[in-house]
C-alpha cells in the first residue's frame, strides 16, 4: 500500500507537471485553478494521516528489506549465508553464543578475534533490534537459512 | 469519507489509501505534492 500511494503521486505529479510546462496559450486557468485546489485539498489530507498517533514511523517493508541486504552481505553476520564460521556455527547446531565463547577464548590465547566479535554481535543485535517490531522479518531470514 | 479526484487523469485519492502508511512515506508524498504546486502556482 506504501508503493502504491508513492506511485500515485508521483503519476500525478508528473501529469500536472507536464500540463505547468505548457505554453501559456495552451493553459486553461480554470484548470490550472482546479489542480491547485485539488492539490491543497490532498496535502491536507495527509497532513491530517501524519497527525495520526497510530501510524507506523518507518516503511516496515523497506527496513525489513534493507536489513536482509545487509544481513546476507556480511561475512561476519552469522546470519548471512556468506558467513565466514558457517561450518564452525554448524557443528555447533547453530549456537552463536557457543561460538562467540570459542572466539573469545581463541582470543586470549593471542588469535586477535576481538573484532570479528564486535562485528558478530553488532550484527545480532542489528537483528534483535528490527525483530522486535517486524514479525515478519523472522520469517523472512529463516527462509534465509534454509 | 474524504476523497481528491483528478478527472483529467482518473485519479483518485481517499482516506483509505492514506491509511496506515508510514510518516517518512506520508512526508515523501506531501514534498512532491508541494514541488508539484509551487511549479503550477509560480508558471
Amino acid at each position: 500500500m506504501t508503493n502504491e500511494l508513492l506511485e500515485k503521486v508521483e503519476e500525478l505529479c508528473q501529469r500536472i507537471d507536464s500540463y505547468t510546462e505548457k505554453e501559456i496559450s495552451v493553459k486553461n486557468q480554470v484548470k490550472t485553478d482546479t489542480y491547485v485546489t485539488r492539490i491543497k485539498k490532498l496535502i491536507s489530507m495527509i497532513e491530517n494521516a501524519e497527525n495520526d498517533p497510530n501510524i507506523p514511523k518507518v516503511n516496515n517493508e523497506e527496513e525489513a528489506n534493507r536489513t536482509i541486504h545487509i544481513l546476507k552481505e556480511d561475512k561476519y553476520n552469522p546470519y548471512s549465508k556468506d558467513f565466514y564460521y558457517r561450518e564452525r556455527l554448524d557443528k555447533l547446531d547453530g549456537n552463536i553464543d557457543k561460538l562467540i565463547e570459542e572466539l573469545k577464548a581463541e582470543d586470549e590465547v593471542g588469535y586477535r578475534n576481538a573484532y570479528i566479535i564486535k562485528e558478530i554481535e553488532r550484527n545480532i543485535d542489528i537483528a534483535n533490534g528490527n525483530i522486535k517490531n517486524k514479525v515478519s522479518l523472522w520469517e523472512k531470514l529463516k527462509s534465509i537459512f534454509k | 469519507m474524504e476523497e481528491v479526484l483528478f478527472e483529467d487523469y482518473n485519479i483518485k485519492f481517499t482516506e483509505q489509501d492514506l491509511k496506515n502508511v508510514d510518516k517518512n512515506t506520508l512526508k515523501k508524498c506531501k514534498k512532491r505534492l508541494q514541488d508539484t504546486l509551487s511549479k503550477l502556482i509560480n508558471k
